[in-house]
């Protein structure tokens, strides 16, 4: 069994899908949640690692400054730090131009279509409740794994741009989604296929099932597998797949079943 | 016709007699325009008309008409005793008149329709009361008709065809439809005029006559997509998509995708082979080009509803709704295809008290996770200010929702009336205060007060 999970989630890790175009080429109007979030999560990864990092020379100051902003589960089940603060600084973070790129392109992908939906203020809304949901299962799941314990520290908006991304499944998931293959996460397969949205989401779900089985198996038995935060991620889709409940209209709710694809 | 001959030949006699000369001239000419072999009009003409060159020609013409006419003969036999040269005089010289055409200045017969000199019509027929008029009046003078100035002559003419084809005079149309083609070939902008002119051919009904002069226009100006495009249209009505589809990869290709242009050819696709991949891309490119195309919508509902993907067509119904209005026909085809996929839900089920509860623990779950965390993801030990901060956050949120989503919520019904918050002021009223006292209430939790 475990080989077989981690034969999968080596697979699943070494491909890297990302949505380029699908069916719904329009949209209400501009969307501008979503590029003011995008806008919003570079610019705080500009102003930490290219402005903050070179005026302060110290790396334990650095280190000092940026620590409480990061999502530490045990610190948060002591009551310690900034709390639910935490929670929004460190979904605002990033911990490289891999992890930021990554990120705003599902975010810009994804959200849009969400905010065509919801509008502004909902779509804002909705995003930060992924983001709290993610943070609530990516506490309680690290705090729970006997090695780490909740020491170590997450950042990164994966868990609610993964709360969107499972909106967007509730919501179209018969959508046909267009999609670059990318081997080991840098070379592409020069072949643009064509996949349903719910096998699109269905590989992200897996695959994080994979990695966070993984993490705890590995930590019983003394090693950490991974630092991915697979935990918020599937928080970040379970939030997506029920709050979202919440924040649609009736007419949208009540029909979502009813029109078959 | 024949009733309006008999009245103005009558008004003619009658102004004859009572020697108001012009007037009567006036009415027997437009007699003679109207039916040239009038006898009696030839005949009362010769007695009010200025000279006797034109009186002798009057009386001829009865005799033409009539040579047993005796008032035409004694007439005659009088004038030539009184000028025996005359006949002679006629017989060389050209038609004595003091009617000169309006544009070359050649001396043109009283009963000419149009100047044999240069083709330029020198009466017509007013489109509004039907009565005849010299070309160089601008206005009708029975009914005040604004007619142009025939100098413009294209334009002229295609602005006379048009209010012709308004007031439903088509024969009169096709007339000057032919001055048009005149003009039109004497002039440096004849592409245009022509496709002007097959444009109103299209419109009388003659898809033949158009498809000439379209191809004729198209010779003329080759680069002009638009010629491509109706030609297109036509061939697409007339069942020949072959030929409209090469029209229209003709004229996409010069207008560079133009949006209307594309949505024709997508609509030839849909009408030939149904639902495709083609005219969905085809469609979705038109409305991203022109993202207010309402047809364009609706046709990619009616697509998708083939598909039996209703939730995309209802979409697009959706949009299409927004952005017509109920009173346009496309309008109202959007909403019916729009309400018979999706029926409109009962009032207390979209604005009752479980929709608005509903709605407003969505607002709510934010402060509640940031004070569920604040807590340790101990719910038991969130603290009593936080408690206190989740009401205040959950009485600005139901204000928020109730201006925003459910605005007719029985609660909002009893203040503000049936409507519920209708008005931008009362929105305003009633949201910013909530979303305000929302913003304040989260912001106090998230400082973990």
């Amino acid at each position: 069994m475990i080989n077989f999970v981690w034969f999968l989630d080596i697979l699943l890790s070494s491909i890297l899908l990302l949505p380029v175009k699908d069916e719904r080429g329009r949209y209400r109007s501009f969307p501008v949640a979503t590029t003011g979030l995008i806008l919003t999560n570079v610019a705080i990864f500009l102003l930490l690692n290219l402005g903050l990092q070179r005026l302060i020379d110290d790396v334990d100051e650095f280190r000092s400054i940026i620590l409480p902003m990061l999502l530490l589960p045990a610190a948060i089940v002591q009551g310690q730090g900034l709390g639910a603060l935490s929670v929004i600084t460190a979904s605002f973070m990033h911990g490289g131009w891999f992890h930021l790129i990554g990120n705003m392109f599902y975010l810009f992908f994804f959200g849009r279509k969400l905010e065509d939906v919801l509008g502004l203020a909902r779509f804002i809304v909705f995003y930060l409740v992924c983001a709290f949901v993610s943070s609530v299962v990516s506490v309680i799941s690290w705090t729970a794994l006997p090695l780490t314990q909740g020491q170590i520290p997450s950042l990164g908006a994966s868990g609610a741009i993964m709360g969107v991304v499972g909106a967007y499944l509730f919501l179209y998931s018969e959508q046909q989604i267009k999609t670059l293959v990318m081997i080991g996460g840098i070379i592409p397969i020069p072949y643009m296929t064509s996949m349903p949205a719910w096998v699109f989401i269905l590989y992200t779900i897996v695959s994080d099932l994979a990695n966070g089985w993984l993490q705890q198996v590995a930590e019983s038995v003394g090693f950490i597998y991974s630092l991915i935060n697979s935990f918020a991620h599937l928080g970040g889709v379970l939030a997506g797949l029920t709050c979202l409940y919440f924040f649609l209209p009736r007419e949208l709710l009540h029909y979502r079943y009813r029109v078959e694809t | 016709m024949v009733d309006q001959v008999a009245n103005l030949l009558q008004y003619g006699i009658a102004a004859a007699r009572a020697g108001r000369a012009e007037e009567a001239r006036q009415a027997l000419i437009k007699v003679i325009e109207m039916d040239e072999h009038n006898e009696s009009a030839w005949l009362w003409l010769s007695g009010v008309v200025d000279t006797v060159e034109n009186r002798y020609i009057c009386l001829e013409n009865v005799l033409s008409i009539n040579p047993r006419n005796g008032h035409a003969q004694a007439g005659l036999q009088w004038l030539e005793a009184q000028h025996p040269d005359l006949p002679a005089r006629l017989a060389q010289e050209p038609p004595a008149t003091e009617e000169r055409c309006p544009r070359c200045e050649a001396p043109v017969p009283y009963s000419g329709a149009s100047c044999p000199n240069c083709g330029q019509a020198l009466v017509v027929v007013c489109p509004a009361c039907r009565d005849y008029i010299e070309v160089r009046k601008t206005v009708c003078p029975t009914c005040g008709q604004q007619l142009g100035n025939f100098h413009d002559g294209v334009s002229y003419y295609l602005t006379l065809t048009r209010a012709y084809l308004a007031n439903h005079r088509g024969e009169l149309a096709e007339t000057t439809l032919s001055y048009v083609e005149a003009e039109a070939a004497k002039s440096a902008d004849a592409g245009r005029y022509l496709g002007e002119m097959a444009i109103l051919y299209e419109q009388m009904s003659k898809t033949d006559q158009a498809i000439a002069i379209y191809k004729r226009a198209i010779e003329h100006t080759p680069d002009q997509a638009s010629l491509y495009a109706r030609l297109g249209t036509i061939y697409r009505r007339r069942s020949m998509p072959d030929e409209a589809r090469s029209m229209y990869q003709q004229a996409i290709k010069r207008a560079q995708g133009s949006p209307e242009i594309l949505f024709e050819l997508a609509r030839l696709d849909f009408e030939e082979n149904g639902a495709t991949k083609t005219v969905l891309e085809i469609l979705q490119e038109v409305i991203r080009r022109r993202p207010d195309h309402v047809v364009a919508h609706v046709i990619l509902g009616d697509l998708y509803v083939e598909w039996k993907q209703k939730g995309q067509a209802v979409d697009y119904y959706e949009k299409a709704c927004e952005l017509s209005s109920e009173k346009t026909l496309i309008g109202q085809e959007a909403r019916r295809k729009l309400e018979r996929l999706r029926p409109s839900l009962p009032e207390e089920r979209t604005q009752g008290w479980g929709e608005t509860f509903r709605r407003l623990l969505g607002l709510m779950l934010l402060p509640g996770l940031a004070a569920l965390i604040n807590a340790g993801v101990s719910p038991w030990r969130i603290s009593l200010v936080a408690c206190l901060a989740l009401f205040v956050a959950g009485v600005g949120g139901y204000l928020w929702v109730c201006a925003v989503d459910i605005p007719r919520n029985p609660a909002m019904r009893a203040l503000f009336g049936p409507q519920g918050v209708k008005s931008t002021g009362q929105k305003a009223l009633v949201g910013l205060p909530g979303a305000i006292l929302w913003a304040l209430a989260f912001g106090l939790i998230l400082w973990r007060v």
